[in-house]
């Protein structure tokens, strides 16, 4: 093979290899397959979940009603800690059916109002649905009501035995999730799956751009920023903003955090919630050969959620304590969900020809 | 002969089942998209076209090149063939004959020509770099942006400004009014490719509007990739973004105008067109709290944090153009309070973001919000 042959097959290669937009479509993969395990395997299964956890909170829910006391207290938060640990898992697939409903609004809006719940119990009357009651909704609304300001088990109960009208609220808060968890699982369940299955294109109204953009969407601005980032002090030059932490009242939001990183793995990876690891666009980035210096991209992704995990494994404490007491180890974590940010957004996204296009800092 | 009749008798029996169908308000047949007939909007989109170049032309001070004060008054006038896109030339649309210019304090077109000059003229230091005190290019990254001595892109302020006292003016405040689609305005005479009257001004609010007739929740990413969500078009993306589902907000209501006009439901187009201006009017205020969040994010960084700023005051200002608006003076003044001084021996003060503390910054985003009623999402904005 002569010199200039081979430089005209390193043009070639090169050329094909730095092709973005157009190579996913030359690829054999059968994107249909894919957007089916994510539609039936990956996101019905989810809502559904959703949909059974907020049943039971809405059930424990009635049972404290019926007996105010420790023990259903107990039970109750115990439906509630699962619930939103569930919800974690919802929370990156908003579009389709939950997008029309604004369900992440609605389950997940924190900081609450506490002076707009407390108002809304003592006047007792309110309509949840309107946009101006967003935060004093939704699992954070239950996060203040089930754990208060101090954490004392016996205000909590008080507050519950002595006003009729709190009991009224919680009931009402629960229903509401039931309802709205039912509603965005039925058409999952009904037509929407089939509607996401179809959209099988990288181009207009196709799933995969839904679904690439609604996640990184979700963990830049939700996870990175929401949980993690916001009360951290990234907007506040530093000075930590510890009650615009998710589960600020029950302490909860390390396990929350976590979770939710965990969730986000599987859903990029097409793992259901047993475990049963199918088509993801991780094997997607490993059809279109997507790399990053050198090496797989699909590896430095999984490597970069494991390295999250570490650091927030580091943290012992839960994380209204940890921004005040270690803030470098929650730092820590900003640094690493923003490596996988990059990760995604740029090397994932054009890999798989699709166009990242929520609002960054850059709007011109 | 026999062929004709029948035809005839076909007409007829058309005609009276046409004219005394009942109007209902038959919301089965709503289009999901805005697909109506006749639709025309081609001088609107000149005047986005017309817009996209004199930024273009501005955006050259980022990259260290002076800029041409008379190019862009003339694109602003349509003047002089000032465009690249020949048609625009000769189009016989401008952008400066629509601009608001009725006073009371508010940018006007007389004042964005005063910029215009003024921005020409210093863009003499687009070579330097900038410090507080001189014009010149901050960079951050691979950005980087042209302010003045006082820390203002002119480029956001008048770009965004235009959007403001150009689009959304004529569509708050005459496009989706009595004088162009109030009951008086004909809706009779369908003109073929632009409809009647009253249709065809609610298109051309449409048309201020920055999105294609084909709009939907699920295409609307791709809408903004392939560039035909614009302007307005483009910062839907805010809200829907923070979950607000606002592009379905309005085209909701871009639709149920159009379809009310055209089958005579008044009721529908004077509720639509309410609530078409409280929406785009949402648009401006989640756009204005995102940028200032932007400059937190960016606080210690000068090009970041200024081009947000620039971005926020712009959409701030441009509340001021629909006589609607829910935000009051007062709030307005106090937020521009904490973007401006006045320099030493001048008799008003000028934009300037080189006092601004993330404290105005807080101030300025809860005044908003609290306005807007969106404090439960400012954060996420």
């Amino acid at each position: 093979m002569n010199y200039k042959s081979l430089v005209l097959i390193l043009a070639l290669f090169v050329t094909l290899i730095s092709c973005d937009k157009t190579e996913p479509n030359k690829v054999d993969f059968d994107r249909t397959a894919l957007l089916n395990n994510y539609a039936n395997k990956v996101i019905l299964p989810r809502y559904e979940l959703l949909q059974a956890k907020s049943t039971a909170l809405h059930d424990a829910a009635l049972n404290f009603e019926a007996n105010i006391n420790q023990a259903n207290l107990d039970l109750l938060r115990a439906d509630f800690q699962a619930t939103y640990l569930v919800w974690q898992a919802c929370s990156s697939v908003e579009f389709g059916p939950a997008g029309m409903e604004t369900l992440k609004l609605v389950f997940n809006t924190y900081p609450v109002d506490r002076n707009k719940i407390l108002t809304n119990i003592a006047s007792a009357s309110y309509n949840l649905d309107a946009a101006q009651q967003i935060d004093a909704i939704g699992l954070p609304a239950l996060d203040y009501l089930l754990y208060g300001t101090n954490n004392n088990d016996q205000e909590i109960l008080n507050t519950f035995t002595n006003q009729s009208a709190a009991i009224n609220y919680l009931l009402d808060l629960t229903s509401q999730l039931k309802n709205k968890s039912s509603s965005v699982y039925a058409q999952w369940n009904t037509t929407y799956s089939n509607t996401f299955i179809n959209a099988n294109g990288t181009d207009v109204g196709s799933s995969l751009s839904l679904l690439i953009n609604e996640m990184n969407l979700d963990f830049e601005k939700f996870i990175r920023d929401g949980k993690i980032g916001i009360p951290l002090g990234k907007r506040s030059l530093g000075n930590p903003q510890v009650d615009k932490l998710e589960a600020y009242y029950s302490r909860e939001s390390l396990v929350l955090v976590k979770e939710s990183v965990q969730r986000l793995e599987e859903l990029y990876s097409g793992t259901s919630l047993e475990g049963v690891n199918g088509l993801g666009l991780d094997d997607y980035l490993d059809a279109v050969n997507a790399s990053n210096n050198g090496q797989d991209l699909s590896l430095l992704i999984s490597n970069q959620f494991a390295a999250i995990q570490l650091s927030l494994d580091a943290i012992n404490s839960n994380l209204n304590d940890a921004i005040i007491n270690n803030p470098s180890q929650v730092d820590d974590v900003y640094n690493k969900m923003q490596q996988l940010i990059v990760y995604f957004k740029v090397d994932l996204a054009s890999n798989l020809g699709v166009l990242i296009s929520y609002q960054d800092n850059d709007g011109d | 002969m026999n062929t004709n009749k029948n035809y005839i008798f076909l007409a007829v029996i058309a005609i009276f089942t046409f004219s005394s169908c009942e109007k209902e308000n038959n919301t089965e047949e709503i289009p999901s998209t805005y697909n109506f007939e006749n639709v025309n909007y081609s001088g609107q989109s000149a005047r986005l076209d017309m817009l996209a170049e004199i930024t273009t032309e501005m955006k050259k001070a980022n990259t260290g090149s002076s800029v041409d004060a008379n190019v862009l008054l003339s694109m602003f006038a349509n003047t002089n063939s000032a465009f690249a896109n020949s048609s625009l030339n000769t189009s016989g649309k401008d952008l400066k004959s629509k601009c608001y210019n009725n006073g009371g304090g508010i940018y006007q077109a007389s004042t964005f020509e005063y910029l215009m000059n003024y921005y020409g003229g210093i863009s003499i230091g687009a070579g330097n770099t900038w410090t507080p005190g001189t014009p010149g290019v901050a960079t951050s990254g691979s950005s980087a942006y042209f302010f003045d001595a006082y820390g203002v892109e002119y480029t956001q302020i008048i770009e965004k400004g235009l959007m403001g006292a150009i689009f959304y003016y004529q569509a708050t405040e005459v496009y989706t009014r009595p004088s162009k689609i109030g009951d008086a305005v004909d809706n009779d005479l369908i003109v073929a490719g632009e409809g009647t009257d009253m249709e065809h001004h609610w298109d051309e609010a449409f048309g201020y509007f920055g999105i294609p007739t084909d709009l939907s929740v699920s295409n609307y990413s791709d809408k903004l990739a392939n560039g035909s969500a614009r302007y307005h078009g483009k910062y839907l993306a805010v809200g829907q973004d923070a979950g607000l589902n606002t592009v379905q907000k309005v085209i909701d209501q871009f639709i149920k105008g159009r379809y009310g006009i055209s089958n005579k439901d008044y009721t529908l187009r004077d509720e639509a067109a309410a609530q078409l201006r409280a929406e785009w009017e949402m648009v401006l205020a989640t756009t204005a709290i995102h940028y200032i969040n932007s400059a937190q994010s960016n606080f210690g960084d000068d090009a970041l944090r200024n081009h947000a700023l620039s971005e926020a005051i712009a959409f701030i200002f441009s509340l001021n153009y629909n006589s609607d608006k829910l935000i009051s003076n007062a709030a307005i003044a106090t937020i521009n309070a904490f973007f401006q001084e006045t320099p030493p021996g001048a008799p008003n003060p000028v934009p300037s973001f080189l006092n601004v503390t993330n404290q105005n910054l807080n101030e300025a985003r809860n005044i908003l919000s609290s306005a807007y009623g969106l404090d439960a999402v400012k954060d996420i904005l």
